[in-house]
């Protein structure tokens, strides 16, 4: 107590504030410090004044009753050199020099420049995110002070050199820091270990304490998600968390979100569709995660195992939970973040040029037997390269330019009183794309509000609305369409020709750079998602204690406008005979206008009934809860063609003739009932029991409902008496195990029935009379299943957690073990192709799907100012088919049972024939000869039929992958880093995949077979196309390893804290970064100009992007 | 307490009464299998649907579509230069059970069996006008047998169904003789016969649907193969017999003429009292670019801006007569192969465009006059319908285009301007040809002459009648000429160069086409195999049934394929 000279800001927090405060004191003789604090505690205000100078005060004697506190104060400071200001709720105390008082803000930095040491500090997370309310007090004083809400303090000390200042926050070590004559201190605080057990996970329908889960549960921090370069969240996943596989297979603007997977897959879907697990933002299913804010993600748990089965039949694949920020209580904190950032195509497959094209169709049209196209001399003249008739353009990079801009801003404000709290934020996104002559791009603007009201002790309400409105710009021509003319165009025609028209590709003005353009018009879509929710939840003390009830709804909605306006472009057509060039203009295309308006309304309602008490050593947390889901869909689509000019892009102005008006529509429910029982004994022995009642209106009536339950048990061993001892070594050991059925309706509608649709596709129109009339007509879908139900997953999981090192080091491993049984696929094996069916999916099949995952994470500060931490976390997953529909004649080799889901047949090649010799001493395909494929005879009937084709294990989606973490943080610089990569995994190259005659890539050519004599180490077929029934085959030969290594997502940051610019400019944090996402690859598959994560064979594909970014985050 | 397990009951129950609206979500898309087999339009326009099972005039790039004009690349009639529909498997002679790709009909067509016989199984119940449910009956009756006709002539006998299958089905089947296919074709057709009309006016709005006359002259060619070398190998007489009686039948009907009008080349174009049976297509899908329907675009010469995709082949050029009737192999017919398209069979000029014939409408083809030429076709070396004319990367190999099915409504200046077009089922020159080649076999040669010479010597054709005492081979070859130049392109050749059991040597010779050297005025023509062709028999006489279907069968697989 002794010399005490602080300053003090007492911040009392009071819920029952009185607007008129009236003041009554008697009291004799008392310190005028005592006489504050009473006129405080009755105001409720808060003060604010230097200690030394009001304890050299006399003592005073009040006799004051029911008066202001204007009048209060008065008496107080009447006749002592002492003056106050009131401001806003706060009592300025000063000696009676003029006090100017502007703002309140304002009033501690004038205030505080009071002579003694003062010091200034920042405490932060390891994130660096700023800790408001941590306390900072005077080692062996019981003076002290705390954060305000941008982790900043002050302090006056009277001897900076011998003070320890002692800084505690919950959740976190305590810390001893010696000043040493510093005035400005920066603190890093770590997480307790011990106290991290004490977060809170996110689990289905409700919220756990980590001490307590039972469950495979990985929570992503909001960091990760933010270090994400791409617009799209789940890319940011990759690498970042044991048990999930994520793959982004396109970097198309708007369209660039990864495939997701949760320890690989269980079913024979071939797509990503029926495989990923079910999204839920918020409470609300089937929400798109990806378009959220990065800065309002609170977290993201991924379900893994058993504790997914509360969701019943959408929960076989796993589920990811998103969770949104939401306001606390505090003073308004505003940050900004602002990125540039620009993409770069990772591969292309690099092509032949003019006279290489030429040579290699005059080779194959030798071996055709037919007329070779190309003379001699002319490709002569294009080898030589100097005659300006004879050039040869490089499409694709004619197509595709190397960097495009990318920008995001976001803006957020959060904050609140015991009342409101809000969490309020906007972004707004400009993504462009690589084409190098497009409007192609995606925007989007995005506002989200998270407001909580607490109307009174027992009820509370939350109102989150979330609206965003997307913009996706596209060429009126597919990109696949384009791409595909991009690598089937020949590389003789130029983009332009010599006089500088365009040119018109191989006809209808099929150039693809103008086919990108909007010269054709335009494909514009723009999505406006508006996902509403109420909640309200009310506690039932006054029933029984511990019981609540509540529930949301929510009513989410998508809107899409669709426009696509065709019109005809101006390309040229040269004749080098007549030196004429023809504008193909009125062949390019019809002038047509398509609109469709869209609206997908999905209405969710939640009720739930809670209990969640503590009985001694027995805590019991427990929820009974229904849940329906509905969905409607309806479009409208207009269209007109003929357009009377192509200034005017509007419906209206298309002919009469041949207009369609025409719609669809859908609509889609599910209904549950389901409960958790949450036990814990001691908080050392945990169960959890799950079971819902789940009903889906995709089956027939009597086939709709189903149960689905879920056990768990866990055991914190290292709270038991007898692990004591080992504390010291394994600070935190549990042990956990569940089991659980889960579904999965994930097939496409109405299977129980036969539909009878309405012909559209043009090419199965029927006329009759000769004015041909056109015929409605009905096609039946499949034939009737009426038994078809949910797939069914035994999922078991047995898992480890340990926390080692003083808690620097920790352990996650589990093993799991799902099986699934009636998994949905079609008989199409076995049922004979002349009963002429078609056929529905049918409960068919079983798999089992068995692995391990671990994550092991280490974090270490060697001192203040520097700290690391390095992890790495691992999923293997391995599938094996137990049953399904195979044809009875295959051979052994072939069948599907035993091999993984995602097995696939592929011929076994000794490479290619050399050798004419070769070719008649192996059975070979019909007409084979040098240069073709050298297939094994499998079966070893001495002739290459589909019979000799082999199962490979494995595909495009990893049976292993892997995330490596890392993180540097020294003083304000940080550098985070994750390495994602995969292995077991194969990729097709297969050069005329695409069905067209193609420019072959420069591989394929440079190591193509010509003769025996010219190419003895030929690795490639002769020239070929996509008609080749002998080399354009799936073959080994075509097949590599598709294992990467790359470095995923970076960022290095450097942060400004306690910087005096920034205070004076009332900026808390300023943090300057540069970043990016694919920054580079290990992998085998660089020279074919494949992406490891790609699987387009056919190269028609829009290609995955590196992104670089450099951008700032402001915290004020 | 207990007013709160009330209460919970309660909303227990109110919620289960909610849950059944929320699971209750018919299909709104659709129309359901009680809606379609009551109310008898929706069973017509089930019905019209499988008028997809007809060979089309539509280049779709399918399956659907493959045993139009695919054929005619096929065998010796053409040359398709995109291989656009895997017939390059069957000229290279390299057919396997694996590799039919869309050549193959196989799945489709027994999918539109099954659907024939789901629609036979119902139509008996379907309330509502009985005269309009045995129309529908037997224009399925036609449909379900055209669809075992196209299946018999590429795989031989295959399995009978004339129940539908479902899930609880025997699946077990095998293939049923040729003949007995044939009896079970000829069964539909003489039951689709009697519920149907004999013909309808070509501006009845069910024109184009099937008729007692589709039924009978299909009849008729079903029995002809029958009786063909290919599957008649004893020679038995009667059945050349049956296909004299069935395509007399036809003819005695009375209710076709041949065509009379001029040019010949409108026949394919304009509905007329020659065509029996037609599949129609609209223009209306066929303008734009990602269609790919339009024939004209299809067929066209380079220097037009089509795309020569299908081109008659030498073979077909040199089977066009003399003016005189004689064959150019005749030495006495004044053919010289440096003035080849002089004085030929009227048809030759309506079917094909070769060298120097004019085409289409002048100011449909601005650009050719632009560059300097006219609307006369250069496919000399150096024209600019050759590899060094406009878009050259579309110009014909062998240097010829069709004529035959293209109409000069076309626009080439803008691509646009397709019109309605359809495809020849069924046509009464047909079924003369299909008489004469019965009633040669059956030993009466005049009436197969008879009948020759009524196809020869119609108006817009008028050659010379055939000597009348032709008889044997030379007579036999004149009946197998008459029928690759008169009915090129409509899908037959590659049928009858297999049923006659010629194709080994058709397919071997390889497809012929031209060059021709401009040297100051003259044109010299020289005359050589632009793309080599092989042809493995016996097994190629037929297709493989798919290796998928004998994996999981127990199917007799065709002879000669593994």
């Amino acid at each position: 107590m002794k010399l005490t000279i602080a300053l003090l800001l007492v911040s009392v927090l009071s819920v029952n504030a009185k607007t008129f405060s009236q003041i009554t004191i008697k009291e004799k003789n008392i310190p005028l410090v005592k006489a504050i604090s009473l006129i405080q505690k009755q105001s409720g205000y808060d003060f604010l004044y230097n200690y030394e100078i009001i304890q050299k005060q006399n003592n005073i004697s009040l006799t004051l009753q029911n008066v202001s506190i204007e009048e209060a104060l008065n008496a107080c400071f009447k006749n002592r050199p002492l003056s106050y200001a009131i401001v806003d709720r706060t009592v300025i105390i000063k000696s009676s020099s003029t006090l100017s008082v502007t703002a309140p803000d304002a009033i501690p930095e004038s205030y505080v420049a009071v002579p003694l040491g003062v010091i200034k500090g920042h405490i932060s997370d390891e994130n660096g995110k700023p800790l408001s309310g941590a306390t900072i007090a005077i080692k062996g004083t019981t003076t002290g002070t705390s954060t305000d809400a941008d982790g900043n303090f002050s302090l006056t000390v009277k001897d900076p050199q011998n003070v320890i200042l002692i800084i505690s926050f919950v959740g976190y070590k305590t810390q001893e820091v010696s000043l040493q004559n510093k005035t400005s201190i920066a603190v890093v605080m770590q997480v307790s270990p011990e106290l991290q057990q004490q977060d809170v996970v996110v689990v289905g329908y409700s919220t756990q304490k980590k001490a307590s889960l039972t469950a495979a549960v990985t929570t992503i921090k909001p960091e990760d998600v933010r270090m994400n370069s791409s617009p799209s969240i789940s890319n940011a996943l990759a690498g970042v968390s044991p048990g999930l596989v994520i793959n982004n297979r396109s970097g198309k603007p708007g369209y660039d979100d990864a495939l997701m997977l949760i320890r690989g897959y269980n079913t024979f879907a071939a797509g990503s569709t029926g495989v990923g697990p079910l999204i839920v933002v918020d409470g609300i299913p089937d929400r798109n995660m990806n378009r959220i804010n990065p800065a309002d993600v609170e977290s993201i748990s991924l379900l893994k195992d058993a504790s997914a089965a509360i969701y019943g039949v959408r929960a076989a694949n796993g589920v990811i939970l998103v969770t949104t920020k939401r306001g606390k209580s505090g003073k308004p904190v505003i940050q900004y973040d602002g990125n540039m950032a620009f993409q770069h195509l990772t591969r292309i497959a690099p092509r032949v040029n003019a006279w290489q094209y030429m040579t290699y169709y005059n080779e194959l049209a030798v071996i055709n037997g037919t007329q070779t196209p190309y003379d001699p001399d002319e490709i002569e003249k294009y080898k030589q390269g100097n005659d300006p008739d004879y050039t040869s353009t490089d499409w694709t990079n004619q197509v595709y330019k190397a960097w495009a801009p990318q920008t995001s801003h976001a803006l957020s404000v959060s904050g609140g009183t015991d009342v409101v709290r809000y969490n309020v934020s906007g972004q707004y996104i400009n993504q462009q794309s690589n084409y190098s002559n497009s409007d192609l791009s995606y925007q989007n603007f995005n506002l989200r509000s998270n407001i909580d009201i607490r109307a009174n002790k027992y009820i509370k309400f939350n109102v989150d609305l979330a609206a965003w409105k997307e913009t996706s710009k596209n060429p009126a021509i597919g990109d696949n369409n384009i791409m595909h003319e991009m690598i089937s165009i020949y590389p003789f025609i130029p983009v332009y020709w010599k006089n500088g028209l365009p040119s018109g590709g191989l006809g209808y003005g099929r150039n693809p750079v103008l086919m990108s353009s909007t010269e054709p018009g335009y494909n514009n879509i723009t999505y406006l998602t508006f996902n509403p929710k109420l909640g309200v939840d009310v506690q039932l003390p006054f029933i029984t204690k511990g019981l609540s009830v509540g529930g949301y709804g929510a009513f989410d909605n998508i809107n899409t406008f669709n426009k696509f306006y065709q019109r005809p472009w101006h390309a040229y057509s040269y004749n080098k005979a007549t030196d004429t060039y023809t504008d193909q203009y009125s062949s390019t295309a019809l002038s047509q206008i398509t609109q469709t308006s869209s609206q997908s309304a999905e209405n969710t309602l939640f009720l739930k009934l809670g209990y969640d008490r503590q009985f001694g050593d027995h805590n019991v947390s427990a929820f009974a809860a229904y849940e329906q889901t509905t969905y409607n869909y309806t479009s409208t689509t207009a269209h007109r063609q003929d357009l009377l000019g192509s200034s005017l892009d509007q419906l209206f102005s298309g002919a009469d003739l041949n207009q369609i008006g025409t719609g669809s529509a859908s609509q889609w429910g599910r209904a549950s009932y389901f409960g958790k029982v949450d036990y814990a004994y001691k908080g050392k022995y945990l169960a959890n029991l799950i079971l819902r009642y789940n009903g889906s209106f995709n089956f027939a009536p009597d086939k709709q409902w189903g149960m689905f339950p879920a056990v768990a048990l866990g055991w914190r061993i290292s709270d038991e008496n007898f692990f004591k001892p080992l504390l010291p070594v394994i600070n935190n050991l549990k042990l956990r195990a569940s089991w659980g059925i889960m579904g999965s309706d994930a097939v496409a509608q109405y299977y129980y029935m036969t539909k009878y649709g309405i012909v559209t596709n043009p090419a199965y129109l029927t006329y009759f009379s000769d004015s041909y009339t056109q015929s409605t007509n009905l096609s039946p879908s499949s034939v009737p299943n009426p038994d078809i139900t949910w797939e069914k997953q035994d999922t078991r999981n047995l898992g480890v957690d340990m926390t080692l090192l003083q808690n620097k080091l920790n352990i996650t491993f589990d093993v799991f073990r799902n099986y699934r049984s009636d998994i949905l696929a079609q008989p199409i094996s076995s049922v004979p192709l002349y009963t002429g069916l078609s056929l529905p999916f049918m409960n068919i099949g079983k798999s089992l799907n068995r692995g391990f995952e671990f994550a092991i994470n280490y974090r270490h500060a060697t001192n203040r100012a520097f700290q690391y931490s390095v992890g790495v976390n691992l999923t293997y997953a391995k599938s094996k088919v137990i049953y399904q529909d195979e044809s009875p004649n295959i051979p052994v080799w072939q069948q599907y049972t035993g091999h993984t889901v995602d097995s696939w047949l592929t011929y076994k090649t000794n490479g290619i024939y050399h050798t004419q010799d070769e070719v008649l001493h192996s059975p070979h395909l019909p007409g084979a000869g040098p240069g073709d494929l050298w297939i094994q005879d499998i079966d070893h009937d001495g002739q290459i039929t589909s019979k000799d084709m082999v199962r490979i294990d494995y595909g495009v989606k990893p049976r292993l992958s892997f995330g490596l973490p890392i993180s540097f943080t020294y003083k304000g610089w940080s550098l985070n880093m994750i390495f994602a990569g995969q292995t077991i995994a194969k990729v097709q190259i297969r050069p005329q995949a695409q069905s067209a005659v193609v420019v072959p890539p420069t591989w394929v050519y440079d190591d193509r077979f010509v003769s025996t004599e010219a190419t003895p180490d030929a690795k490639f077929p002769r020239a070929s196309n996509n008609g080749d029934s002998r080399n354009n085959v799936d073959a080994d030969l075509y097949v590599r390893d598709a294992s990467f290594l790359r470095l995923k997502n970076a960022e290095l940051s450097y942060s400004f804290i306690g910087n005096d610019f920034l205070r004076k400019a009332s900026i808390s944090q300023l943090r300057l970064f540069v970043g990016g996402s694919n920054i580079f690859s290990v992998d085998g598959l660089k020279k074919y100009g494949v992406d490891p994560e790609n699987t387009s064979l056919t190269g028609v594909s829009y290609p995955q992007t590196r992104i670089i970014r450099f951008g700032l985050n402001v915290t004020l | 307490m207990k007013n709160i397990i009330k209460s919970i009951i309660a909303i227990t129950v109110l919620l289960q009464a909610c849950t059944k609206n929320v699971l209750n979500k018919p299909p709104l898309d659709s129309y359901t299998d009680a809606s379609v087999w009551s109310d008898l339009s929706l069973t017509e326009a089930y019905a019209d649907n499988l008028y997809n099972i007809l060979p089309t005039v539509q280049h779709n790039w399918d399956n659907k579509s493959s045993r139009s004009w695919a054929l005619s690349a096929a065998c010796d009639e053409g040359y398709n230069k995109f291989n656009d529909y895997n017939e390059s498997v069957l000229n290279k002679g390299t057919l396997t059970p694996d590799n039919l790709g869309i050549f193959d009909i196989w799945s489709m067509e027994f999918s539109n069996i099954q659907n024939c016989n789901t629609f036979l199984s119902k139509i008996d119940a379907v309330p509502g006008d009985s005269s309009t449910r045995k129309r529908l009956k037997g224009e399925v009756l036609y449909l379900r047998a055209f669809a075992y006709y196209m299946l018999v002539r590429d795989y031989g006998g295959v399995p009978l169904f004339s129940k539908p299958f479902d899930l609880n089905s025997d699946f077990k089947a095998s293939r049923s003789s040729f003949d007995d296919c044939v009896n079970f074709i000829v069964a539909d057709c003489d039951a689709a016969a009697n519920l149907l009309p004999v013909n309808y006016a070509s501006s009845d709005a069910k024109y184009g649907k099937a008729t007692k006359g589709a039924s009978m002259a299909l009849k008729s060619t079903i029995f002809l193969y029958a009786a063909s070398p290919l599957w008649n190998s004893n020679k038995d007489a009667s059945k050349w017999q049956k296909a004299a009686d069935a395509a007399k039948a036809v003819i005695d009907l009375g209710a076709y003429q041949l065509y009379s009008g001029t040019p010949y080349c409108q026949l394919f174009v304009k509905s007329n009292p020659e065509l029996i049976m037609v599949t129609l297509k609209s223009a209306k899908y066929s303008n734009s670019y990602t269609d790919f329907t339009g024939i004209e675009t299809f067929l066209a010469p380079n220097g037009f801006h089509g795309w020569s995709s299908f081109a008659p082949s030498q073979q077909l050029v040199d089977a066009f007569n003399t003016a005189d009737g004689k064959l150019i192999t005749d030495p006495t017919s004044g053919y010289s192969d440096q003035n080849p398209y002089a004085n030929r069979d009227p048809r030759f000029y309506n079917d094909i465009l070769y060298d120097g014939r004019p085409f289409g409408n002048s100011a449909y083809c601005q650009d050719r006059y632009s560059a300097g030429g006219t609307n006369a076709c250069q496919f000399y070396e150096g024209g600019l319908d050759s590899k060094t004319g406009f878009d050259n990367w579309n110009y014909s190999l062998t240097r010829y285009s069709f004529r035959k099915y293209q109409d000069t409504t076309f626009n080439f200046n803008t691509g646009l301007g397709a019109s309605n077009h359809f495809w020849v089922i069924s046509r009464l020159s047909e079924i003369y040809l299909n008489y004469a080649e019965a009633q040669y076999n059956l030993g009466n040669n005049t009436e197969a002459i008879k009948y020759l010479n009524l196809v020869r010597q119609r108006p817009g054709v008028n050659l010379p009648a055939l000597d009348g005492s032709l008889s044997g081979t030379d007579l036999f070859a004149r009946i197998q000429n008459e029928r690759q130049v008169e009915l090129c392109l409509e899908g037959h050749r590659y049928y009858d160069v297999r049923r006659w059991k010629i194709a080994e040597s058709t397919q071997n010779a390889g497809c012929r086409g031209v060059t021709i050297t401009l040297n100051g005025n003259v044109k010299s023509y020289s005359y050589g195999v632009i793309q080599t062709r092989a042809f493995n028999s016996p097994a190629n006489y037929l297709l493989p049934i798919p290796r998928a279907e004998i994996q999981r069968t127990n199917l007799q697989q065709n002879p000669g394929y593994q």
